[in-house]
């Protein structure tokens, strides 16, 4: 199990680097979502997976139960799931707008269109 | 209150502005008084700041009181001390443009509460002690750059904002991923704790080389280097002119003083490596840069190359890496803020006297505005380095740095980038305010407001700038001192890591 | 989506959503939940709400609020005149009638973006605690004793208050601004 999420994670990260060059702009919010999933992923298998309890110590003892899973690379997780929402939510209506503006989905069409 | 509470107040102040400035959505004018408040303060708290720590050394303060290596540290020495004080002295010269040029719908769409929390980001990038919090700050003030890029929604701003947005999600990435790579690695976060680990004799200490590459592709977009450059002539140049100065003029620095940061603290024992690579990448990049912005005929393009020309200097300091060239690249930094600003907000005038940012469509303004033309010429000259405006001590300490340490090629070139600068600006100089002005047909205004507040602004900056150029002394003084203590990381980790100096 | 039982149905289901939004709020101290999760729950009443009814539907019954006023007649007293404000204000709110030419209105609208500005200053204000009393910003400070749902309180406790306010307010600007056209 362990050994395939470095692969998934690869998986994704190629995938949204895919999609975030191609030029259609929905598959661009596809990319910048799938970009920011295979970071947090990349986090988390990186940070060292431990199947074991939290790290919150009982009453008495003064270290938490072995063996226990590591809390600061989930707390660095959630901190960076937060603000990839804020990211992706201001990239979807930048997006939005971008197409409203322009009429188009395709990217190549927004080259150019102040001349000088 | 004790010293080391001042760190949150550069936070706080900018962050509450926001909020009140919010509340009064409604009534711009109130708005710019909360702002321009603000901004006041902001200034004298960086002066009390600065003050502090140089005379009490380096300032912590731990947030939540959770001792140094498990809490959040604010750290302040005399480096994110000065740059604080910069950014918030071009912060009030940019806020006095903005005020009067800026177009009321942009205002009542929030430009002022962005323009505050943008600031809260750049204060707590430069106070942070913590990697990851850096990312954090970076990510606050990256969400503020783009909607103040967007913010109006024009053809090319929209263009511009998504490209930015799109590159710097992807250096985000990085930034982040590299973090993973740091936690485990070394099971710290804390830069001081960090800094402590790599100089003792840890096992991982071989892959240490892998963060870096991570941190240097990250900032090297963020930052905009040699090879990563591209985004930002194609963004910096669409948002209106109050924005871009201050996008331009500050927000492209930051990147740069993290990597000071970061490689002076922790990547220091892999720069030997790295060295060549470095020593490459700044000549490149100072040479695109300049080369760039001869084939433009845009003011604020012409503007943006040379941005990341200038950031090749920056990054030869670092690449150099002795004390003297280090405290160089500060010191161009400090001078780089202050000129870029303003040589966008005279484009800016210019613009709203005849209409256009265009090379071709421009002439003549010297015989109409002939004190727009000086204030014009000493900024560029500045920029260009001659002596004794500012932008001389600054590639004159890289210079020498530069000989010390034997890199004469590196040396060669950004002498060679600099009589191109001059060229560039020469250029500017001949086709916008020296050559006949070419018969047009009448333009709408692409800039509006009152001329007096500009010109106001660009005075204001330039005292600075001169004052940093007549009076450079006390300046290269604290920049050398700066110096001192990214080399002396002892200092840095003793001050956060020591209880009983961290409150 | 918009068919009379999803409709009908939401309208019952919004306050329940509210609720358990923010009872996850508050067992967020030593369970999984918090003010992010609880935040982003509370939206989710609202996005089901304009999926069901409409973005105007929801500002008007969710954030916006109507005062009714007239200008003091002669004879009326002036407690007479508070009453009758007061009992339009409170219960004739409900009757559908049309005012009068002598009741002029306010709308008060609450906009997603102080939504935000009131989670900030909440979460502020919670940091600022510390620095007042002396201590570095943002130290913990608990109120003795548990509250049975609610458990302690302290400033932790305000802090997450403010990321659910900052998160309900960012969720709702963005779908608002969507589902503009």
């Amino acid at each position: 199990m362990e050994i395939l999420l470095p692969f998934l994670t690869g998986i994704l990260f190629s995938v949204s680097l895919y999609f975030i060059l191609h030029r259609h702009l929905f598959k661009l919010i596809l990319g910048i979502i799938l970009f920011g999933l295979a970071t947090n992923l990349f986090l988390f298998v990186v940070g060292g997976m431990t199947r074991g309890g939290i790290a919150i110590i009982a009453q008495g003892n003064d270290l938490p139960s072995e063996p226990y899973a590591d809390p600061v690379p989930q707390a660095l997780l959630l901190t960076a799931i937060v603000i990839g929402f804020g990211i992706q939510a201001f990239a979807i209506v930048l997006i939005k707008r971008v197409y409203q503006t322009f009429k188009s989905n395709n990217l190549d069409d927004l080259n150019n269109n102040e001349k000088i | 209150m004790p010293a080391n509470q001042l760190l949150v107040i550069p936070l706080l102040l900018p962050l509450l502005g926001a909020i009140i400035s919010v509340f009064l959505w409604n009534s711009i004018r109130w708005q710019a008084v909360v702002v321009a408040v603000v901004q006041l303060a902001f200034i004298s708290v960086s002066v009390i700041m600065l003050q502090q720590v140089l005379q009490a050394g380096i300032l912590t303060t731990q947030v939540g009181n959770w001792p140094a290596p498990f809490g959040i540290s604010l750290v302040t020495d005399v480096f994110s001390s000065l740059l604080l004080l910069t950014t918030s002295i071009a912060g009030l010269g940019v806020f006095m443009f903005s005020h009067t040029a800026l177009d009321q719908s942009r205002k009542h769409f929030g430009y002022y509460p962005l323009f505050l929390l943008l600031q809260m980001g750049v204060s707590g990038v430069c106070l942070t002690g913590d990697i990851f919090n850096l990312y954090v700050w970076f990510e606050v003030l990256l969400i503020c750059c783009f909607a103040l890029i967007a913010l109006g929604s024009r053809k090319s701003q929209l263009e511009g904002a998504l490209k930015y947005l799109t590159i710097n999600f992807v250096a985000s990435g990085l930034l982040l991923s590299g973090i993973g790579v740091v936690y485990s690695l070394y099971g710290a976060l804390n830069l001081a704790e960090l800094a402590r680990i790599v100089r003792s004799d840890h096992p991982n200490l071989d892959l240490l080389l892998v963060p870096g590459i991570f941190f240097l592709t990250g900032f090297g977009i963020k930052a905009a280097i040699f090879p990563l450059f591209f985004w930002l002539p194609a963004s910096y140049h669409a948002p209106p002119i109050s924005i871009s100065a201050f996008v331009a003029g500050i927000i492209s620095k930051i990147g740069m003083y993290t990597m000071l940061r970061l490689y002076t603290l922790i990547f220091s024992i892999e720069l030997e490596a790295a060295q060549p690579l470095l020593l490459l990448l700044s000549g490149l990049t100072m040479a695109i840069g300049v080369v760039g912005a001869a084939a433009q005929v845009d003011f604020r393009k012409i503007l943006s190359f040379h941005v990341i020309s200038q950031i090749g200097y920056m990054l030869m300091g670092l690449a150099i890496y002795t004390p003297l060239a280090v405290a160089g690249s500060i010191f161009f930094i400090i001078h780089n803020m202050l000129v870029k600003t303003n040589l966008f907000l005279v484009s800016g005038v210019v613009a709203h006297r005849h209409h256009s940012f265009s090379l071709l469509k421009l002439g003549g303004v010297y015989l109409r505005h002939p004190t727009l033309s000086f204030l014009f010429l000493i900024s560029a000259l500045s920029l260009a380095g001659l002596p004794p405006l500012s932008g001389f001590w600054g590639k004159l300490m890289l210079a020498k740095g530069g000989f010390e340490a034997g890199h004469y090629l590196l040396v060669g070139t950004s002498l060679c980038v600099s009589l191109v600068t001059l060229f560039s600006m020469t250029k500017i100089w001949n086709e916008v305010f020296w050559k006949p002005r070419p018969r047009q047909l009448k333009q709408q205004p692409v800039v509006t407001g009152k001329s007096y507040i500009m010109y106001l602004s660009i005075i204001y900056l330039l005292v600075f700038i001169l004052l940093l150029g007549v009076s450079a002394e006390p300046v290269i003084q604290m920049a050398k001192l700066s110096a001192d203590q990214l080399f002396n990381s002892e200092i840095y980790i003793d001050a956060v890591l020591n209880p009983e100096r961290a409150n | 989506m918009r068919t009379l039982i999803f409709a009908t149905a939401i309208r019952m289901l919004t306050p329940v959503f509210l609720a358990f939004s923010i009872y996850i709020l508050f067992r967020g101290h030593n369970h999984p939940g918090g003010g992010f999760i609880g935040g982003l729950i509370g939206s989710i009443a609202f996005v089901f709400h304009i999926l069901g009814l409409g973005t105007r539907q929801t500002a008007k019954s969710y954030f916006s609020i109507t005062f009714y006023k007239y200008d003091r007649k002669p004879h009326h007293g002036t407690i007479r005149h508070a009453l009758r404000l007061l009992r339009k204000n409170l219960d004739r709110r409900k009757q559908k009638e049309k005012p009068k030419s002598i009741w002029n209105y306010y709308l008060l609208r609450l906009r997603p973006t102080y939504l935000m500005a009131v989670g900030l200053l909440v979460a502020v204000a919670s940091g600022m605690v510390g620095l007042v009393l002396g201590k570095p910003f943002m130290t913990a400070y608990w109120v003795e004793g548990k509250i049975p749902v609610i458990g302690s309180l302290g400033t932790p406790l305000m802090f997450d208050a403010g990321v659910y306010l900052l998160v309900l307010g960012m969720v709702l600007k963005m779908v608002f601004t969507i589902s503009k056209d």
